[in-house]
């Protein structure tokens, strides 16, 4: 119980995200470290005043959460299948792929009507007509007027 | 100067550029007034639009669309009380409880009135400070232009961001994004891992739309409800609130003039802008007690200021290179896309382009005044607008603006993973602004260094030549050290042992 307590402390992003960035930037200076010196003093001393900053900051949250008792208001979520950001991730990771095979057009269709529908719009009439007036109206702004190609897919 | 203007009035008047500095402008309100979709999103989510477009053209457009959402937010600060754009924080002090009233179309006609008298001040400083600036700045040598950006970076980090440490990071780690790719002096890749999408580089078109359109998903994803407000106010006559604004006219150009100079400097923007000739208005007025309870006064202020930022705040943009917060970084990205390269020498390189900015900051103004008396029957309906529907048009229309930027689909996984990062960052509360601002000079501030360095013959210590160098040195200093002096001022003030 008393570690769940201490791991709900930690587990928010004023910790996660500057591991995520110290991990970037010593990446980051690994990769450059070998290069000539013209090509890595840049990025060697901006990475290592970002990194010393970064240490002290992931200090300064740690114990900050740590003496904190009320509830994390940037916790992660619990629940990840309920997670709306989550959700969102996934349909973007979706329709990126169904967009590489089908192309732009049917793929969009797709993803506005279930979007729509995973986001609360249970109408289906509505959301068969917004998806539709949009692909018409984009059809015609983008491609008509403008002559800019929306992504073709493979299949196509 | 008036050749500039000529040679602008004849070219932003061809009707193409004014349909789209019609198109623009709407669009622009409209966003706008969508809370949630600030000033850096509506530009952002233009770009795809101006691929292909003629220079001139494409930046009427983002123009129209950057002054027109500054305008927009006051519509649903007005409306519902929650203000569109950052811009528009103070106008729901007054604006709301107006509209409760049974004002809200006289609150509209003030905020409108007051922001396109705003844009118009701002407009002729643009006209007139451009060219002296811009021929200034060509003095400046490699030295000074690294240690300008480095002031500018450290502004934007003292002011944009709560923690002066996270403004820092954030900074730096959009320097070492910017830095991914090509180096400039010896053609080499960094953290490209051989893989040729990212040889160039991350491209900006592609990072914005990660940094500000997918990231704002994750957040509009999470609010309650499906829809903003469905709250019915009656409108009333816009016409009535616009005649009424003239006659603080005193106001409109004081608060402008707070909003243009505060719009000249890097970090600033229009979130500080509204509420420091807020807090200005009521503390000159012989009524302070009166603000907050839906006074003409409350909504003037604010709306001249945030509207009188975007033509001032272009001056460093274009003059320097520098843009001085996150929608004028989206708009430098667009004129990358346009081909257009910032600096001292735009004034004579392409003086029909100056002079069409010129023209165009006047006539937006003007658009937006007829376009806010004729469709405000229309504007108060977009507050309402469905999240549920925004959500996966914004999506659509982001996937195709970077996709048609490379022609890479590996952009849009890119655009994903930006997206969450900058998603994360928010929500541990680290400033995007400064990061897009690291992100955009990260090449031209190494490429400063080394030439600084190059042309030293002593060393580093050219960045502490005498006097210029020495005086932005000492200038960073303060900015760095005044909050910090004034709150041990408060601490231990005079007369106390």
């Amino acid at each position: 119980m008393k570690n769940k307590k201490w791991k709900n402390k930690l587990l928010n992003y004023e910790i996660i995200m500057p591991i995520v960035m110290i991990v970037f930037i010593v990446t980051f200076i690994v990769n450059v470290y070998s290069l000539p010196k013209v090509a890595k003093r840049a990025p060697l001393l901006v990475g290592s005043i970002t990194l010393f900053f970064l240490l002290i900051q992931t200090c300064i949250s740690i114990l900050n959460n740590l003496k904190n008792n009320e509830e994390e208001k940037s916790k992660l979520s619990r629940g990840l299948l309920k997670n709306k950001v989550l959700q969102l991730l996934l349909i973007m990771i979706l329709y990126i792929a169904v967009m590489s095979y089908f192309g732009y057009f049917p793929s969009t269709i797709i993803m506005l009507v279930v979007t729509m529908w995973v986001i609360g719009e249970k109408q289906l009439l509505r959301v068969t007509l917004v998806s539709v007036v949009f692909i018409i109206v984009f059809y015609i702004v983008f491609v008509k007027i403008f002559g800019l190609q929306p992504p073709v897919g493979l299949l196509q | 100067m008036l050749e500039l203007l000529i040679a602008g009035l004849t070219i932003v008047f061809e009707p193409f550029n004014i349909v789209m500095t019609l198109v623009g402008t709407i669009l622009g309100i409209f966003l706008g007034a969508l809370p949630g979709i600030g000033p850096p999103l509506a530009v952002t989510l233009i770009l795809p639009l101006i691929f292909g477009l003629d220079p001139i053209t494409g930046i009427i457009a983002m123009l129209g669309v950057f002054n027109g959402s500054v305008y927009g937010g006051s519509i649903s600060a007005i409306l519902i009380n929650i203000p569109g754009t950052p811009g528009s924080v103070a106008t729901c002090f007054d604006g709301y409880p107006m509209a409760r009233q049974g004002r809200a179309g006289e609150a509209l006609g003030v905020s409108l009135v007051s922001s396109v008298i705003g844009g118009l001040i701002t407009a002729f400083f643009f006209i007139f400070l451009f060219g002296p600036i811009a021929k200034l700045s060509l003095k400046f040598g490699p030295s000074q232009m690294f240690l300008i950006m480095l002031l500018a970076l450290g502004t934007v980090s003292r002011l944009a961001s709560g923690s002066i440490i996270k403004g820092i990071i954030s900074s730096g780690i959009g320097i070492l994004l910017g830095l991914i790719g090509y180096d400039l002096m010896s053609g080499i890749s960094r953290f490209s891992f051989g893989y040729r999408p990212l040889g160039g580089g991350l491209n900006l078109v592609v990072t914005l739309i990660g940094w500000f359109a997918i990231a704002e998903l994750f957040f509009l994803v999470q609010k309650k409800g499906t829809t903003i407000s469905t709250s019915k106010l009656k409108i009333g006559s816009v016409f009535k609130g616009g005649v009424e604004s003239l006659k603080h006219l005193r106001l409109m150009v004081v608060s402008s003039c707070t909003g243009a100079f505060l719009g000249a400097l890097p970090g600033v923007g229009i979130a500080l802008a509204n509420l420091v000739a807020y807090s200005n208005a009521k503390s000159s007025s012989k009524h302070p007690e009166k603000f907050g309870t839906g006074i003409i006064e409350g909504i003037i202020a604010p709306e001249s200021a945030n509207n009188a930022v975007t033509g001032c705040s272009l001056i460093p943009t274009l003059a320097l290179g520098i843009p001085g917060g996150a929608t004028l970084a989206v708009i430098l990205g667009g004129l990358m896309i346009l081909g257009v390269t910032p600096g001292p020498r735009l004034i004579t390189q392409d003086p029909r382009l100056v002079g069409s900015i010129m023209v165009s900051l006047i006539l937006i103004n003007l658009v937006m005044l007829v376009s806010g008396f004729l469709l405000t029957n229309i504007y108060q309906f977009i507050p309402r607008v469905k999240i549920a529907y925004l959500i996966p048009i914004i999506l659509a229309i982001s996937c195709f603006g970077t996709y048609i930027t490379r022609h890479y689909f590996v952009d849009m996984i890119f655009v994903i993973i930006l997206g969450l990062l900058a998603y994360g960052m928010r929500k541990a509360d680290y400033s995007i602004p400064c990061m897009v601002l690291g992100f955009v000079l990260a090449k031209t501030l190494e490429d400063n260094f080394h030439k600084s360095l190059l042309i030293s013959d002593k060393g580093y210590l050219i960045f502490l030549d005498w006097p210029v160098n020495i005086m932005i040195v000492l200038i960073g200093i303060l900015i760095y050290l005044f909050p910090v002096l004034m709150k041990f001022k408060n601490k231990f003030p005079s007369g106390e042992g």
